[in-house]
């Protein structure tokens, strides 16, 4: 008798059990599905200005927050399509400035996300430490030259891609993505050289 | 008290010389820039000679080994003219060979030389500085100014293929001159152009003598030599490419207008909110 009320309450807990992680798991999974619809920005909008609403509306969300990127880059791409100028910095970077005074993003992050995408200034060289040059972004390669740390070259060509974005794309700024695209030649041509010549034995 | 004011004098040299810093028109100074230009001028003229020397082996070469293959003389070689055009290319190739071996390493020198007067420079007003300061120095450089008519460099390809070793400097001193007179590029920019290129030309001369030597020493053990191989024309493409010009598989980038513009000049309330 012991044996057989023993063996039931054992059941009823493992049932218990079970049931609890079954809710666990469907809790979890309209988090994931809830996350997902707040925080969708569709790409397919008609304007940019549709764009920027849905994603003022998603970024109320805290879990939002983290596609702030995503969003900017949906903006773009719709104004590139739909009606590229110079409007859409306004638009962008009002929209950008309004996560900053909202406390969303830190005003920095803001400010660098403005730079990124219009800006002919470089984040990624400026947010490198203010130090010596040759003791952070120069390595030696397969020879016995110096030379410019191939991550760091492969960060500012992304940027630029997002300056073209930006500038070129939604913007329609060829002048102004030219001369940025000059710039990070040259940014590029000056690092290399450094490089090279702290490699260099001659004094 | 005494310690505000301490800050304060502290605050304003820190600023007063970052300021004189950023707003030094150069990082390296016009007559360091002429001792480089001399240097390279003189580079340029010596390299002019040598390829004059060479020039006329290496064309009969050239044509030598066109005119093997365009006759079809590679499955052909028993043929009379094929094999007197097969001794012909073994007897140029061994003088090309010869010339180069003693005028290149002669070459490369005088590179090194010029390269490390460039090399000094940098070294000094480039490698020493952080990063975001450099940016900082380009951007007043380059903003602002009145639109450059023609871009004199070639950045990203760096190889100025297509044009002669002898022109090459002439280019080099030219970009200088110009940078002295015209200020319509930070001079360090040219610099470190310059000595890209001078590398990238070191490289190729590396490579051919590297070349050289392994065919040399293929040439003494075998007594048949005179065939069109691969190696041959390696060896011919080598030296065509760093001393004529003749133009390798890297593509040259076509210069462009820049127009130094900054994007929406406009000062939005947003913009002085984010502190841009």
């Amino acid at each position: 008798m012991k044996t057989i009320m023993l063996f039931i309450i054992l059941l009823s807990a493992s049932a218990s059990y079970a049931d609890n992680i079954l809710a666990d798991i469907q809790s979890g999974f309209t988090n994931i599905f809830s996350t997902k619809d707040v925080c969708l920005v569709d790409s397919g909008q008609a304007s940019l200005q549709a764009v920027v609403e849905q994603a003022e509306k998603a970024m109320s969300h805290n879990k939002c927050v983290r596609y702030l990127g995503e969003y900017i880059e949906t903006m773009l791409n719709t104004a590139a399509t739909t009606d590229p100028g110079a409007h859409v910095y306004t638009a962008v970077g009002q929209f950008i400035a309004n996560q900053a005074t909202l406390g969303r993003v830190g005003k920095l992050e803001a400010k660098n996300l403005v730079k990124t995408y219009f800006k002919k200034e470089f984040v990624t060289f400026s947010s490198i430490e203010k130090k010596q040059m040759s003791s952070l972004v120069c390595e030696y390669g397969a020879g016995t030259d110096m030379q410019l740390r191939e991550s760091l070259a492969e960060d500012a060509k992304n940027e630029l891609r997002k300056k073209e974005l930006g500038m070129l794309k939604a913007m329609d700024d060829p002048a102004a993505y030219r001369s940025t695209q000059d710039f990070y030649d040259m940014s590029l041509v000056l690092l290399e050289g450094g490089c090279i010549a702290a490699g260099n034995k001659i004094n | 008290m005494k310690q505000t004011k301490l800050y304060s004098i502290l605050f304003a040299v820190m600023f007063i010389s970052t300021a004189t810093w950023a707003g030094k028109a150069r990082l390296i100074s016009i007559d360091v820039m002429q001792k480089i230009g001399d240097s390279i001028k003189t580079t340029g003229e010596y390299s002019e000679e040598i390829e004059v020397e060479l020039a006329d082996v290496v064309e009969t070469l050239d044509s030598n080994m066109k005119f093997y293959e365009d006759t079809g003389c590679s499955s052909n070689e028993s043929v009379d003219g094929c094999r007197q055009a097969k001794a012909k290319i073994k007897e140029n190739y061994a003088k090309m060979l010869n010339v180069i071996k003693t005028k290149l390493p002669e070459m490369r020198t005088a590179l090194q030389v010029a390269s490390n007067s460039v090399v000094g420079e940098l070294k000094r007003n480039v490698a020493t500085k952080d990063v975001p300061s450099l940016q900082e120095y380009l951007l007043s450089q380059t903003s602002g100014e009145s639109p450059v008519v023609e871009s004199k460099r070639r950045y990203n390809s760096k190889r100025l293929n297509g044009v002669r070793l002898s022109s090459r400097f002439e280019d080099y001193y030219r970009l200088i001159s110009a940078s002295r007179s015209q200020n319509t590029e930070p001079l360090v920019v040219t610099a470190a152009s310059v000595l890209l290129d001078m590398k990238d030309s070191m490289k190729y001369i590396d490579f051919t003598l590297d070349t050289i030597e392994e065919q040399t020493v293929g040439m003494s053990f075998e007594a048949s030599l005179g065939d069109v191989t691969p190696q041959m024309k390696n060896v011919v493409g080598g030296v065509q490419a760093v001393l004529f010009g003749k133009p390798l598989e890297v593509s040259q980038v076509t210069p462009h207008n820049i127009e130094f513009e900054e994007v929406s000049p406009v000062n939005e309330s947003w913009e002085s909110q984010l502190g841009l």
